[in-house]
């Protein structure tokens, strides 16, 4: 094949890699845009503090991968903030003293919401120098040795330890060169050096019988090189860590890693990815870009404050990635198919060349593969974009399904329940499947069966939305009150139920202590009236008394005249009822009764009520003047304490007038429609009036002018009205004196 | 002199008591007149017979008290029975120290009714009866010159003739004279007599 040939290959193939990354390139980036419409951590700061200086190339590839990971998560990199504090070659507590200076200058002003720290120092740093700068943010623990023990602190620490696995890269190695006869094992002097070299030295062991070891460490680097320059193919050689050598000269593992691979005459294998593309062949390697990009990922989640329970300590591990360089592969005549599977394999090299036996044909199906896959991987990603927000969206119907304080559930038509939420446990004490086993209308207490029957029928027939309340059978047998809202949707039943139990109980127990009050207030007025009532009925009693015995004496006569003692039992009569008619009004509006409404005449409870205070009136030279519309509608009320507000409403009315003149000593009981649906009752005194001031204190319990008042009267009636509809006011006439008026509601539609 | 008919007068406002007392007091042969009211009795001139006054305390305009206060200002002689009701002690003390006769509290029994209204009866005829025995003496004292009326004075005062003789410078012979003069003209039969009569009359001797 001809160069130019080749060269339209190159080209057309490049075309095909360009046109299917444009395409799927756009979309992923439209479908991102379309998943993230906001990031909440836009504002976060996350500290990095790193023990070493800047330009160690294994440090370098962490922060590469930390700050992808983190701008993944929409942490900017202006929100990144990268500190070398050089403290190992800078020890002294004056160094840091200054170090401290300069992190207060540059951090005080600054939210820290979350710091990685890289290598023991600089957490101590942290922790002992820098507590006062940086608080309280987490702390994510990067490169602490194996067997590190965190300090105690109330502060989030969540430690990454190195645990180096040596023997991994041995085994693959050995895998890859079969006939190895002996391993060269080369370190440097450096504390980490050594503690790498140890840890070799400890792993290997296994192997001492089939292999011969030959550790370096201990001769200066140039006497490394010659060493391993000589040795035979059947050999490896395995590179640990190196900063320093025997003779204390500085050298990176990188340099070392260069310089091994260029004089070897066998593969040289290693632990730390940094070595790639230097000439080594790879192995089970620490990958400080991996390291750097799953604490990013980790920071993210911690911020987030999504992914861990707050109890579990957590702890980042980051496994070792078997790594190999693919010239090397080839360099070294190593077969690929040895190697772990999972591998990643860098610097592949493609050799069209090699594509020519599969024709333009197999070219032009990968090219309809390639569009098939691409728009495959758009749909596919959009659908996983779409499922993902609607898991999201369940999730957060679940959650607030199960948070709910009402009683939420979905039924059906036919009268069971298919969903329910905790809150249904929680208020009835059935388990859900005890409820979901029986019809929901086994539960309704008998009484609302049929209301919750003509509720569901609606709900069947697609009526919008049903308000109504029942009563639910708990397990201990006793009922609770549910305020229901549903909505019907085909053959199902939404539906939130609330327990309004304890509402229904405090609105009772108001209501009870409202009738008391009441009862008690009557008979505290019907006490002022006492007199008056006694008259009332010892009036007929005595009539009684003398027409009885003028009748006997008339029977007793010779001739008596028996149409007389006719009409004397009349009136005996007449006056027996007066005097029953009296007690049975006194006892109505003292006896303690439940509240009955009725349908009223408002005038003839008025007339009443006047009736009882009339003779009372009369003694304190008081006339009430009743001007009683003819047109009043009829309302809907209780009699006896409508008639409590009125009669309390007189009796302050001649309170006002006790030290009037004569010619004012009077009382006009109105009433009038108000307007269509009020009727208005108004009492208007010409007494001393209201002072302006207590006008507001009025309806005030215990607030009275009266030396013996309770201070009940105005408050309880205000009670009584606004608990039939109406309202109550008290105002002062222009011409001197007080009207007190009240509005009730007419009743509506037919009264029958 | 025939003994008059009593006459008892009732005042209430309300009718049914009103009609109830009046025929039991007619059942029990007493002449019963009722009145509505304070003004409508205040405006009728009762005869001159014995009775008395039954008299509702508690009335609408013109109440109880008020009519008491009304009629004895115009001398009325008539015992007053009051009706109380329930709570009116202190109208009843004031009524009392005003006069009052008796107290009925109703509801009350109709025998109380009669005997109160027999007993006002009674004292009213008694009243009447002292009346006229007084208004007799008093006519008789008015027959006494002044010398015998000087004469009545002293004597009743328990003076002896002599003493009385010597009081008024005349002799006394000359009292002796007045002296039974006076106890002819008053009618009185004995010393003892006479003194109750000056006693009635009020009469007290200025020099003793």
């Amino acid at each position: 094949m001809s160069v130019a040939r080749r060269n339209r290959w190159i080209t057309l193939c490049y075309l095909l890699c360009f046109s299917i990354l444009l395409t799927y390139g756009a979309c992923a980036c439209l479908a991102q845009a379309q998943t993230q419409p906001q990031n909440p951590l836009a504002e976060k700061n996350v500290l990095i503090l790193n023990a070493f200086e800047s330009n160690i190339p294994s440090f370098e590839k962490t922060n590469q991968g930390l700050s992808a990971a983190l701008r993944s998560g929409g942490i900017d990199i202006r929100n990144q903030f990268y500190e070398h504090l050089d403290l190992v070659r800078n020890p002294g507590p004056e160094y840091r003293k200054h170090m401290v200076a300069l992190m207060r200058r540059r951090y005080v002003q600054r939210k820290i919401d979350f710091i990685i720290t890289l290598f023991p120092e600089a957490l101590r740093f942290l922790l002992d120098d820098g507590q006062a700068i940086f608080p309280d943010a987490p702390v994510l623990a990067l490169y602490l040795p194996e067997g590190f023990e965190l300090p105690k602190t109330k502060r989030q620490i969540i430690p990454h330890l190195i645990i180096p696995d040596l023997k991994r890269t041995l085994e693959i190695a050995l895998n890859l060169v079969p006939k190895v006869k002996r391993v060269y094992v080369v370190s440097g002097t450096h504390p980490l050096d050594r503690w790498l070299d140890d840890k070799a030295r400890q792993d290997f062991q296994k192997w001492e019988g089939r292999l011969k070891f030959r550790y370096l460490r201990d001769l200066p680097i140039e006497e490394i090189l010659a060493t391993v320059s000589g040795a035979p193919s059947d050999n490896i050689v395995l590179i640990t860590a190196f900063s320093q050598d025997r003779t204390g000269k500085y050298q990176t593992t990188v340099e070392v890693g260069r310089e091994l691979a260029r004089v070897s005459e066998a593969p040289v294998f290693g632990f730390l990815d940094t070595l790639l593309g230097g000439g080594i062949v790879g192995g089970s390697m620490i990958s400080f870009e991996f390291i750097g990009t799953k604490a990013g990922e980790m920071a993210l989640d911690i911020l987030r404050g999504t992914r861990y329970a707050e109890n579990i300590p957590i702890v980042l591990e980051v496994p070792q990635l078997d790594t190999f360089d693919w010239r090397q592969l080839k360099h070294w005549n190593l077969s690929e198919s040895a190697l772990p599977t999972g591998s990643i394999i860098i610097n592949r090299e493609f050799s069209l060349w090699d594509l020519k036996y599969y024709g333009i044909g197999a070219l032009a199906f990968i090219l309809a593969q390639s569009l098939l896959i691409a728009g495959l991987l758009v749909q596919k990603r959009r659908r996983r974009s779409a499922e993902e927000s609607l898991r999201q969206k369940s999730e957060e119907l679940d959650q607030f399904f199960n948070v709910s304080l009402d009683l939420l559930c979905i039924a059906n038509t036919d009268g069971y329940f298919l969903l329910l939420n905790q809150t249904w446990e929680r208020t009835l004490g059935y388990s859900r499947e005890e409820l979901m086993a029986k019809r929901f209308l086994d539960f309704v207490h008998p009484d609302d069966l049929v209301k919750t029957q003509d509720a569901v029928s609606s709900l069947a027939s697609q009526q919008k939305v049903i308000y109504f309340e029942n009563r639910y059978r708990c397990k201990d047998g006793t009922y609770r009150w549910l305020e229901w809202s549903s909505a019907p949707a085909g053959n199902l039943i939404y539906a939130s139920a609330r327990d309004i139990t304890e509402r229904l109980k405090a609105e009772a127990e108001a209501r009870q202590h409202r009738e008391e009050l009441a009862h008690v207030t009557r008979i505290a007025t019907m006490g002022e009236l006492t007199t008056s009532l006694a008259h009332e009925i010892n009036q007929p009693l005595t009539a009684i008394e003398s027409n009885a015995e003028a009748a006997k004496r008339f029977l007793s006569q010779d001739a008596p005249d028996i149409s007389e003692v006719g009409q004397i039992l009349e009136d005996i009569i007449r006056d027996d009822r007066r005097a029953s008619d009296v007690i049975r009004k006194v006892r109505d509006l003292v006896r303690k009764e439940k509240p009955r409404e009725e349908y009223l005449e408002i005038n003839k409870s008025i007339q009443e009520v006047v009736a009882i205070i009339w003779d009372e009136s009369l003694l304190q030279g008081l006339s009430i003047i009743m001007e009683l519309s003819p047109e009043m509608k009829e309302i809907h009320a209780d009699r006896i304490q409508l008639q409590q507000v009125i009669l309390n409403l007189i009796l302050n009315s001649a309170a006002a007038l006790r030290n009037a003149p004569q010619a004012q000593r009077k009382i006009i009981v109105r009433t009038a429609m108000q307007d269509d649906r009020n009727v208005k009752v108004s009492v208007t005194d010409f007494g001393t009036g209201i002072d302006e001031n207590n006008i507001k204190h009025l309806f005030e319990p215990f607030y009275t002018t009266k030396p013996k008042g309770l201070g009940m009267g105005l408050s309880i009636s205000q009670t009584i009205i606004q608990a039939h509809g109406g309202t109550i006011e008290a105002s002062n006439n222009p011409e001197g004196g007080a009207t007190f008026s009240f509005t009730l509601p007419v009743q509506q539609g037919d009264a029958s | 002199m025939t003994e008059e008919k009593p006459v008892v007068y009732v005042v209430d406002d309300d009718p049914s008591v009103r009609k109830a007392l009046e025929r039991s007091l007619s059942s029990a042969g007493h002449e019963a007149k009722t009145f509505a009211s304070a003004a409508e009795f205040l405006d009728f001139t009762c005869p001159d017979t014995p009775g008395c006054l039954i008299l509702d305390i508690k009335m609408p305009g013109l109440n109880g008290l008020e009519l008491q206060d009304r009629l004895a200002e115009k001398n009325f002689t008539f015992p007053i029975i009051f009706m109380t009701g329930h709570g009116t002690v202190p109208a009843s003390v004031k009524a009392f120290k005003a006069g009052a006769m008796d107290f009925l509290q109703k509801p009350f029994k109709d025998r109380e009714l009669l005997n109160a209204v027999s007993t006002g009866i009674e004292k009213h005829r008694r009243q009447r009866k002292e009346h006229k025995k007084m208004e007799i003496l008093r006519a008789r004292l008015d027959t006494l010159t002044p010398r015998e009326r000087e004469v009545f004075e002293l004597v009743v005062s328990g003076m002896l003739n002599k003493q009385v003789a010597f009081d008024l410078e005349i002799t006394e012979r000359t009292i002796k004279a007045h002296r039974a003069r006076v106890m002819e003209k008053m009618g009185a039969q004995s010393l003892q007599e006479l003194v109750r009569f000056a006693e009635r009359l009020g009469i007290r001797s200025s020099t003793a």
